[in-house]
């Protein structure tokens, strides 16, 4: 089969790549021309390089395609300077995506947990029927993005992802973006990219699925600031925000037919461990 | 990275010209935000900021300080996209 | 089309060759497509597997309809310690050993998941009744079609040996082997059953060193008196099968038999999941129910049979040739001396390989049909056999020229082969008849 990776060459687009091919599939990825290509090309997928804001870019990039599994959209913080330029990327963009392909073809889009909006008052954990409010352009984009694919009819599995999470050196910003105290299930990359592979299956029930990590992934945002620098082995000063952010504790049984949490919040902190040694910090 | 903002602070007092001031205003306010970055303490890291210094060592001492200046904001540029590259994102 | 022999075109390779085309097997590939010929070429020192020719004569049938077929297998995981076909080399040399080379089979012989059985793409099974992925060996996936080619048989593990599990497992590569064993299960694995070191006597056992060296992982240590087991090592293997069913190191209770039953599960979600890769309208089946004997060729050496031949099977249904066979087996008498005396299921009516193996035979079969990968409705045509015997015979031959015709060549050219004035003889034997034909 050939497939679609739109925003393949970001880091979560080449966890996705990465296991179709290894599942045997031919990849096709596109993606900004400015943005780094080496990883993606390197696994030997057709390269296409346009906007998803341009029709006819998104057309001939769709031709001869089976599926397509949507990931490119703008995120926060970028997102967040202009409700415009978001809009027309993450919503007009899927459009363009929807207007290009047939109605039977399988789509998968990545939405987000920030759907759910600001639920620091709500007793956890949320499930995918919890009413989705938009508390910034990006969330208000991907509800959008949502609606607009559910009514083009296509076969489609929605995956509300959580922040993705790396086993790599992330530097803390001048202020972490959520509360000491807020409640945070984050995700492996790798396990977020097995969900969207897995969820290509299933397209044909048109599902929505909350993606987290799971139980060993749920923690308030000191420890989890806590934990994964103190695995690498760095000392750090985190200031947090004074304000709730959209991240809470998920119910991820509903997604449990993707068989996609692999890794414990412990073995991202083992990989986090023989990274920082690698890197001279433990 | 210390060293290398104590150097430029010396340059900037030195020059006249108001472009290159502003320009050396610029590179400076990077290595600024960037100095306590986690990434300069590794091992491929550390390599980097001792370049920083040596690259602001270089402006002292240029006496084409065009040259020294454009290399100076190449470094930076680098400096800002693995900074970016590493930067959180919560989505 | 059954076991029985009244002429050159009932003979079991003219059966088979018959069906292929009444089956219309050959609607699976096209012109010029690659055909996986899956079949197995027995375990070094098993004597049980299917007779080269047997292969052989579809690899023909294959080419004939304008196929481009390679015959293929895949490593074994080390169940058994001494196995020749862990590694694709061994593998064939137990396969050129046992008969099967690329110029018995006619075309090449391929190990299809790679020299040490690593290469594979996985398969997600969302929807799998136990296994939420598969690992199917690359070669065979890359493949354009594939024709089964199964020996219908009893198996200890599987309960019965057929077309399911020749997919399940055989089309499996290394780890997707292991992974439908499901050793290393989360509940019922067998790191989870007890482990009683004592029970191991040690040193002075011997078979120590065996045990001491068998383990893949470096998760089995013997000791003086005693063996040791690293579960977190464990790779899921099952290659320490001998100190399990020997020894009793490891608890045979609940947790065994849900593993065993589980097992059945599994295998029909992997077969289920593969052919789903590959397509059902690719795929095609034979089966030769011979020598059914209670356990595989997989290992060295087979018991007597447990039912009499019941002949060759096609379809091109992989549930439908299995039920049909496992049907006709429950129909079967029992031999006697064989297991299914010792089992008790001697009679028309009784599930022999239920009974000898302690677990359904259907649960497999089962977990397909909740997939759709297969149904077990079917309708048994037994085809009449075909008048004329020309089609079988070598090439060269055909009713204006048969052996006779080219040996008359020969004499021309040679001298007669009877003597002159012709051969000798007595007029009636010496001694009599009647003498001659006493015990």
């Amino acid at each position: 089969m050939r497939i679609l990776v739109t925003g393949g060459a970001g880091r979560l687009g080449y966890s996705v790549s990465r296991q179709l091919v290894e599942n045997g599939q031919t990849v096709r990825v596109f993606d900004l021309p400015q943005v780094d290509w080496s990883h993606v090309e390197r696994l030997g997928v057709e390269a296409f390089k346009g906007d998803i804001t341009d029709q006819g870019s998104v057309t001939d990039a769709c031709k001869d395609v089976d599926a397509v599994v949507h990931l490119a959209a703008l995120l926060p913080p970028r997102s967040e300077s202009s409700r415009e330029l978001t809009m027309k990327v993450n919503v007009s963009g899927t459009e363009n995506i929807l207007n290009s392909i047939n109605s039977d073809t399988p789509i998968v889009l990545t939405s987000s947990i920030s759907t759910y909006g600001i639920t620091a008052n709500a007793k956890p954990p949320i499930n995918e029927t919890y009413p989705q409010t938009p508390h910034n352009n990006y969330s208000k984009s991907k509800i959008s993005a949502e609606k607009v694919v559910m009514d083009a009819g296509n076969p489609t599995s929605i995956l509300r992802i959580a922040p993705i999470s790396v086993a790599d050196l992330v530097e803390l910003p001048d202020s972490i973006p959520y509360r000491s105290d807020q409640r945070v299930e984050f995700i492996f990359v790798d396990d977020a990219a097995c969900a969207i592979v897995i969820s290509l299956k299933v397209c044909d029930d048109r599902e929505i699925y909350n993606i987290a990590g799971g139980k060993s992934w749920q923690m308030t945002g000191t420890e989890y600031i806590d934990r994964f620098y103190a695995a690498l082995g760095v000392e750090v000063e985190p200031v947090f925000s004074e304000e709730y952010t959209a991240v809470d504790w998920y119910d991820t049984e509903k997604g449990e037919r993707l068989g996609y949490q692999r890794t414990s919040f412990n073995q991202l902190e083992k990989k986090l461990e023989v990274l920082g040694m690698e890197m001279g910090l433990r | 990275m210390e060293k290398a903002l104590e150097n430029l602070d010396r340059v900037i007092e030195k020059v006249s010209d108001e472009a290159a001031k502003k320009r050396l205003g610029e590179a400076r306010k990077v290595i600024s935000q960037n100095r306590k970055k986690i990434w300069l303490r590794t091992k491929t890291g550390k390599p980097m900021a001792l370049e920083t210094q040596a690259v602001t060592e270089n402006i002292l001492e240029a006496s084409d300080i065009e040259y020294a200046l454009s290399e100076l904001e190449a470094h930076v540029d680098k400096i800002t996209e693995e900074s970016r590259r590493r930067s959180m994102v919560v989505t | 089309m059954d076991d029985r022999y009244s002429g050159a075109q009932s003979s079991i390779p003219a059966k088979a060759q018959q069906l292929f085309d009444e089956a219309r097997l050959f609607d699976c590939f096209e012109e010029g497509e690659t055909v996986a010929v899956k079949c197995h070429m027995g375990e070094w020192n098993n004597s049980a597997y299917l007779r080269p020719i047997l292969i052989r004569v579809i690899v023909d049938k294959i080419k004939e309809h304008g196929g481009r077929p390679f015959v293929t297998d895949t490593t074994t995981a080390p169940y058994y310690f001494y196995g020749a076909r862990s590694t694709a080399d061994l593998h064939l040399e137990t396969a050129a050993r046992n008969g099967f080379t690329a110029e018995s089979m006619g075309c090449p012989i391929i190990i299809s998941d790679g020299l040490y059985g690593t290469d594979d793409i996985k398969i997600d099974i969302p929807d799998g009744l136990i296994l939420k992925e598969g690992y199917m060996a690359k070669g065979i996936a890359d493949a354009d079609s594939m024709i089964v080619i199964s020996h219908f048989k009893g198996h200890g593990s599987g309960v019965y040996g057929g077309s399911i599990k020749n997919i399940a497992i055989g089309c499996s590569s290394k780890r997707g082997k292991f992974n439908v064993h499901m050793c290393n299960h989360p509940t019922v694995g067998w790191n989870h059953w007890e482990f009683t070191s004592e029970n191991c006597i040690g040193e002075e056992c011997p078979d120590a060193e065996l045990c001491n060296n068998m383990c893949p992982a470096h998760a089995i240590k013997i000791k003086e008196d005693h063996a040791e087991f690293d579960p977190d090592k464990c790779i899921g293997c099952f290659g320490h099968q001998r100190p399990l069913y020997r020894c009793d190191l490891w608890e045979k209770g609940e947790m065994f038999n849900d593993w065993r039953n589980y097992f059945l599960v599994g295998m029909g979600d992997a077969a289920s999941a593969y052919v789903e890769q590959m397509g059902k309208d690719k795929i095609g089946y034979l089966s030769y129910a011979l020598d059914i004997a209670p356990a595989c060729d997989c290992v060295p050496g087979s018991d007597r049979p447990v039912i009499p031949n019941m002949g060759v099977f096609a379809s091109r249904d992989m549930v439908a040739i299995d039920i049909a066979a496992l049907d006709m087996s429950v129909k079967a008498t029992g031999i006697p001396g064989s297991a299914a005396e010792t089992h008790g299921v001697m009679d028309s009516g009784d599930e022999k390989f239920t009974g000898i193996v302690g677990m359904s035979q259907w649960i497999t079969a089962n977990t397909c049909v909740a997939h759709g990968s297969g149904s077990k409705e079917y309708e048994l045509v037994e085809p009449e056999l075909r008048e004329d015997e020309a089609w079988l015979a070598h090439k060269s031959f055909s009713p204006g020229r048969p052996s006779g015709w080219y040996l008359n060549k020969v004499m021309a050219k040679a001298e007669a082969w009877t003597p002159a004035g012709g051969f000798k003889y007595s007029e009636k034997p010496r001694l009599t008849i009647d003498e001659l034909s006493k015990r």
